[in-house]
């Protein structure tokens, strides 16, 4: 026995914690070979074409539905691409590793590439609050 | 269940739970989407598979999320929150009687998105599981929303690890084995923005690594001694030699009227005054230089009675100048940062500075950025040498010399000779001789020649440097004291262009190391990751790990 959720995912691609609205389960059984990372499953039970996401528990992974379902006879074929972001993401965030950009935990000082300027440069002056004041004649003479 | 002490880290949807008591199973993962702004005040209590409540208390100023454990009505716990940005909003304490909250820290605030907002908690507790719990309702949905007007990105302040919950973590008596009860690890102790505006990157330092200031080197890793020295460098006091003090030399400090006076001693050719020269010598023989100095000089009390040799000078005293070397301080500046990052400093911004009688000069950005630049000029008013000093932050950094001396012809020969340095500087190679005396102290000060560069300017300069007024020797310093007589910096900023939510998109460039990325959220591109303990395929792996270097959204 097989049982998919369907989704309809509202999240980015590459974000690792998605947001899903679930739609419904189905379930059924697999009759071939199942590719886990781009399963095509045929499967029979409620519809709706805001689908585009799905979670197979058998394989406890989510995936992107990569081709149109296209439900005929009461049988929906969903193609889909495993999402590792999703599947592995509580793992993911387990891991420890070196972060070379990131939204909130920057540093300005550090040489951003991504950073444009303008070639317009901005100037400035700052004047020193005092300078020379003063003319003073200085004669010089041999002391007797 | 006996005494016992549980660690977990979870989020919570709070807007999707559907009642006031959930259940958590430990290390899940539960997403928010916290909505609204109105202050609404209540608090929700969740029950998880252990004596744990979820408190939100939303009230005025103090909006506050955390968890409660109640042991016989006392709690003993602490709880954390930490909002979307990677800022900690912190709350916990050491409370009697549930739902009272004693202390709050807020660091950064619940910074920007209103929706699908990420919390984190961590929550622990010690004792058995209470009895009688009685949950207060509480109103509405609990809100959360940006006092501070920040921008995104700009939430400030950290949290000292010992104000963490997972320091609590520690005290686990029995730890429960369970899945998704391991304690978590302080995020990495990067403070995003300091309150002060710096941006500081806390490094752990850890043994043998030979970039870290006290790692073990090896052979051939280096030797470094990660000491940075930081000796004061003060500037020199003034010089307390020097010739005069009248015994060689004497130097004075003459009015104009007293050099017309002088003047009219020295071509006044009546008898009495040709037969005193026939005495004693001509007086001229006797003044070795005339001048102007930008500078008041040290001068004596008293006007002293002036003589050239032997012979006095009837009826003239000046004041006598007791200190051959004298000091002009121009103050100080702080030239601070405007971006207050990468863009503040080289190659991006350049700092000029301009030193009357020196001329421009380069400060490097790095040395003189957010700190005094105090400027001062030695001079000597002998030779018109003058060297400025720079000193920033308090050590002298740079000096620069010049010349502020302008030197006045007093006779044919000097103004000569002078003419004839100033036509061979402009490239004419000619000689120009002066063939008579010039009235030579009238209104020097206030009229010295302009010269106007350019070949075809020969005969007009030649015609100007035949000046009845004594032009400066030194054309620096003649330049000099008709120019700007205050130091001034001119600083050259880039323009950043920046989208609006670049950060969001493509975040800013940090480099530390994340211990793990459970409180990580945003954007976010890593450089280097091993990924270990999935069980995911090789193929999963490799595709994990290039979307982590890409950059995925946490």
């Amino acid at each position: 026995m097989a049982t998919v959720k369907l989704y309809r995912n509202d999240s980015e691609r590459i974000r690792v914690s998605k947001r899903l609205t679930e739609l419904g389960t189905i379930t059924g059984t697999f009759r071939n070979a199942v590719d886990v990372i781009h399963p095509v499953i045929a499967v029979q039970g409620p519809f709706t074409n805001q689908c585009n996401y799905f979670y197979v528990e058998e394989f406890g992974r989510y995936y992107f539905v990569t081709a149109p379902i296209l439900p005929r006879n009461g049988i929906i074929e969903l193609h889909g691409e495993v999402d590792v972001l999703q599947s592995w993401g509580p793992g993911i965030r387990r891991n420890s590793g070196i972060v070379e950009r990131q939204t909130t935990g920057y540093n300005l000082y550090l040489p951003d590439a991504l950073i444009h300027t303008y070639q317009n440069d901005m100037v400035g002056t700052m004047r020193f609050p005092y300078g020379f004041a003063s003319k003073q004649y200085v004669l010089t003479v041999v002391a007797v | 269940m006996g005494n016992y002490v549980k660690c977990a880290w979870a989020n919570f949807d709070l807007e999707t739970l559907p009642t006031n008591e959930y259940v958590i199973e430990h290390g899940t993962m539960i997403y928010t989407g916290i909505g609204g702004s109105s202050a609404n005040y209540g608090e929700h209590y969740l029950l998880a598979d252990a004596p744990v409540k979820l408190v939100w208390n939303v009230h005025g100023a103090n909006k506050s999320l955390y968890c409660i454990s109640e042991n016989d009505g006392v709690t003993i716990y602490h709880a954390c929150i930490q909002n979307n940005n990677a800022s900690r909003a912190e709350v916990y304490g050491t409370t009697s009687g549930k739902g009272t909250t004693v202390q709050e820290w807020f660091y950064g605030g619940l910074d920007g998105y209103y929706s699908n907002v990420t919390y984190k908690f961590s929550w622990y507790h010690t004792g058995s599981y209470p009895n009688g719990w009685t949950d207060i309702e509480g109103t509405g949905i609990p809100s959360f929303y940006r006092e501070d007007g920040r921008a995104h990105g700009q939430a400030e302040g950290y949290c000292d690890d010992d104000d963490w919950t997972w320091a609590a973590c520690n005290y686990v008596e029995e730890p429960d084995p369970g899945p998704g009860t391991d304690p978590v690890e302080p995020e990495p102790t990067t403070d995003p923005v300091s309150p002060s505006g710096t941006i500081v990157v806390r490094v752990t330092a850890s043994a043998g690594n030979p970039y870290e200031p006290g790692g073990e080197s090896g052979i051939g890793q280096g030797n470094g001694t990660f000491a940075n020295p930081d000796d004061e460098i003060d500037g020199p006091s003034l010089p307390q030699i020097g010739i005069a003090d009248g015994t060689l030399i004497a130097m004075f400090n003459p009015t104009q009227s007293e050099l017309n006076e002088l003047g009219d001693y020295l071509f006044d050719d009546s008898i009495w005054t040709q037969a005193m020269r026939q005495l004693y010598g001509q007086p001229m023989d006797y003044i070795l230089s005339l001048g102007i100095v930008p500078v008041h000089p040290q001068i004596t009390s008293n006007k002293v009675e002036f003589s050239l040799g032997p012979a006095p000078v009837a009826n003239l005293s000046m004041w006598q100048i007791t200190r051959q070397y004298d000091e002009v301080d121009c103050g100080e500046i702080t030239i601070p940062e405007y971006w207050g990052g990468f863009l503040d400093y080289e190659p991006y911004t350049s700092i000029q500075i301009y030193l009357p009688y020196i001329g421009y000069r380069e400060l490097n950005p790095s040395e003189c950025l957010n700190k005094p630049i105090h400027v001062y000029y030695h001079i000597d008013l002998f030779t018109g040498s003058c060297i400025a000093f720079i000193e920033v932050g308090g050590n002298i950094l740079y000096q620069f010399e010049g010349n502020c001396l302008v030197q006045l012809p007093i006779t044919s020969v000097q103004h000569a000779q002078m003419m004839s340095g100033i036509i061979s500087a402009l490239g004419f190679g000619a000689t120009l001789v002066a063939t008579k005396g010039l009235g030579m102290f009238g209104g020097m000060a206030g009229d010295f020649m302009t010269w106007g560069a350019g070949a075809s300017a020969i005969s007009s300069v030649a015609n100007a440097a035949k000046p009845s007024v004594m032009h400066g020797g030194n054309t620096s310093a003649s330049y000099g004291i008709m120019g700007i007589q205050t130091p001034y910096c001119i600083i050259r900023r880039p323009r950043q262009a920046i989208a609006t939510d670049q950060n969001a998109y493509s975040g800013f460039a940090s480099w530390y190391h994340a211990s793990d990325f459970m409180f990580t959220t945003g954007f976010t591109k890593v450089a280097e990751i091993h990924l270990d303990g999935l069980a995911a395929t090789d193929w999963e792996i490799q595709e994990i790990e290039r979307l982590l270097k890409n950059g995925v959204i946490f």
